[in-house]
């Protein structure tokens, strides 16, 4: 599993400073009048030449019209717990998704997510370096519930997952 | 106001309880009735004024006769929210900000004015509104999908305003069941989850001489989440014109001139610079402004810890 380094924050400061990062992209993006059709901000944000992948805890699942979040808090190499910085809180990632009712006919959504939910997923992150991501068209996978996977092993190892969109997770870039 | 004047008088303990009733009671008259361009209420289409006043404006009633009403996770919510109204003057109300007004505020006096009611065989829609807009679309005829965790037309996706169901009863009522509601709060009231449904009916009022003169509108607010037992709000609609005359209902843009400025709502004009904490839209934005600015010597409950898996290694 690869991460990524971040500061020391505090969950909520965390959530803020994603959103904030997002938030700021999309004007600048807007500003460009840089528009794909079907999309209300331009994906340039996001550096698709890099590719992480994450296992982690859901914390909360955002249903905006324009484009659904999953916040979660990244688990351990052992998936015993998360990993945290140094004043001892979780490290919180973000990834974007199609809009929230586009999310749903695919089977994601905040009733189906519910804070603890262990989930899998690879992202292209942000280029501002900021701890979120676009999903782009890979899988993802939600572990059974309470049922974490091995070590270093994501939810497609563990039997009963279930799988959101085509194919495998992603392979990660270096 | 007694505690008695909130309640709903009704043994139904959920809204599909209470819709499955009013169906059936229907049904014993020949119902419901399946309305065409020909036989629809059109004399409901038409403007009505301000709503009459009711309990939810929260003008006239003691605040413990409103806890009494909520879960205990919900009263800690309404007592934080009262105490930062009353004690540390700091309101955080969300259509000062241009933030959803959410579902309950359709019943608040401040957030909603004329209304403006379209009647066809199948759909009705209200609108109205001040700082937002108030859209509710009635299905007539439809029927939820009831595989969800709450009953909904839609995506699985929490609306702001919820999504709604109903079926004529004759002229004589509108029965309707709104769910897949957001979950949010009203300032100076309580909040409630995204498991709160109502069942609404719509009853024509008629003078002396059987001229129609506005719908009366009785809500029985269900939400096992927020409440120990279900609510009722009744109110009525005078009529004032139809469409042909009056000025034309407007649809409402808000724009924002009031910001939380360290914790505190500001005005800004024109020109002016701040630095802008982005809203935690769905987590309660208004508690994170107040346990950050306003209630650093408080102490929190501990929570269940979300992160420990290590029990569960099989």
């Amino acid at each position: 599993m690869k991460t990524s380094s971040t500061s020391a924050r505090t969950r909520n400061s965390r959530l803020s400073r994603v959103a904030a990062g997002v938030a700021f992209a999309l004007f600048a993006a807007m500003a460009a009048l840089v528009v794909p059709v079907q999309a209300h901000h331009s994906f340039s944000i996001f550096d698709s030449t890099k590719t992480k992948v994450f296992t982690g805890v859901v914390v909360r699942v955002n249903p905006d019209v324009n484009h659904l979040q999953i916040f979660f808090a990244v688990m351990n190499e052992e998936r015993t717990n998360v990993i945290r910085d140094a004043k001892n809180q979780p490290i919180i990632w973000a990834v974007e998704m199609a809009g929230s009712a586009a999310a749903a006919r695919e089977g994601i959504s905040v009733n189906a997510f519910p804070p603890k939910t262990i989930i899998s997923v690879g992202l292209h992150p942000l280029r501002s370096g900021e701890p979120a991501g676009d999903r782009g068209g890979s899988a993802m996978f939600k572990c059974p519930a309470d049922t974490p996977p091995k070590p270093g092993k994501h939810c497609d190892s563990v039997e009963g997952h279930a799988a959101f969109g085509r194919g495998a997770l992603p392979t990660p870039t270096s | 106001m007694p505690r008695e004047a909130l309640v709903s008088p009704y043994p139904f303990k959920t809204a599909q309880a209470h819709y499955e009733a009013l169906m059936a009671e229907t049904k014993t008259k020949g119902g419901p009735t399946q309305h065409t361009y020909a036989t629809v209420p059109g004399e409901w289409t038409g403007r009505y004024g301000r709503p009459s006043e009711h309990w939810f404006y929260m003008g006239k009633l003691q605040i413990p006769t409103v806890l009494s009403l909520l879960t205990p996770e919900y009263q800690t919510r309404m007592v934080q929210e009262t105490y930062h109204q009353g004690n540390s003057n700091v309101a955080h109300w969300p259509s000062q900000y241009c933030w959803p007004e959410g579902f309950m505020r359709r019943w608040h006096q401040a957030a909603v004015g004329e209304h403006q009611i379209i009647v066809t065989p199948q759909l009705v829609q209200i609108m109205t509104g001040v700082a937002r807009n108030f859209v509710t679309n009635i299905y007539v005829g439809r029927q939820f999908n009831m595989t969800g965790l709450v009953p909904r037309i839609g995506a699985d996706v929490p609306r702001w305003y919820g999504e709604t169901i109903g079926f004529w009863d004759g002229t004589e009522a509108l029965v309707t069941w709104t769910s897949n509601i957001q979950g949010w709060k009203v300032h100076a009231a309580f909040e409630h989850s995204s498991k709160m449904q109502t069942i609404e009916i719509y009853t024509p009022m008629r003078d002396a001489g059987g001229r129609f003169t506005g719908l009366n509108h009785e809500a029985i607010f269900y939400d096992p989440e927020a409440l120990v037992e279900p609510v009722r709000i009744v109110r009525s609609f005078n009529r004032t014109s139809g469409p042909d005359q009056g000025d034309p209902y407007t649809y409402i843009e808000c724009v924002q001139t009031i910001y939380p400025v360290n914790g505190k709502a500001t005005p800004l004009s024109p020109g002016a610079t701040t630095q802008f904490e982005v809203p935690d839209i769905y987590g309660r934005p208004w508690a994170q402004m107040w346990e950050k600015y306003n209630e650093k010597n408080m102490e929190k409950p501990v929570n269940e810890d979300l992160f420990d898996f290590s029990k569960n290694k099989k």
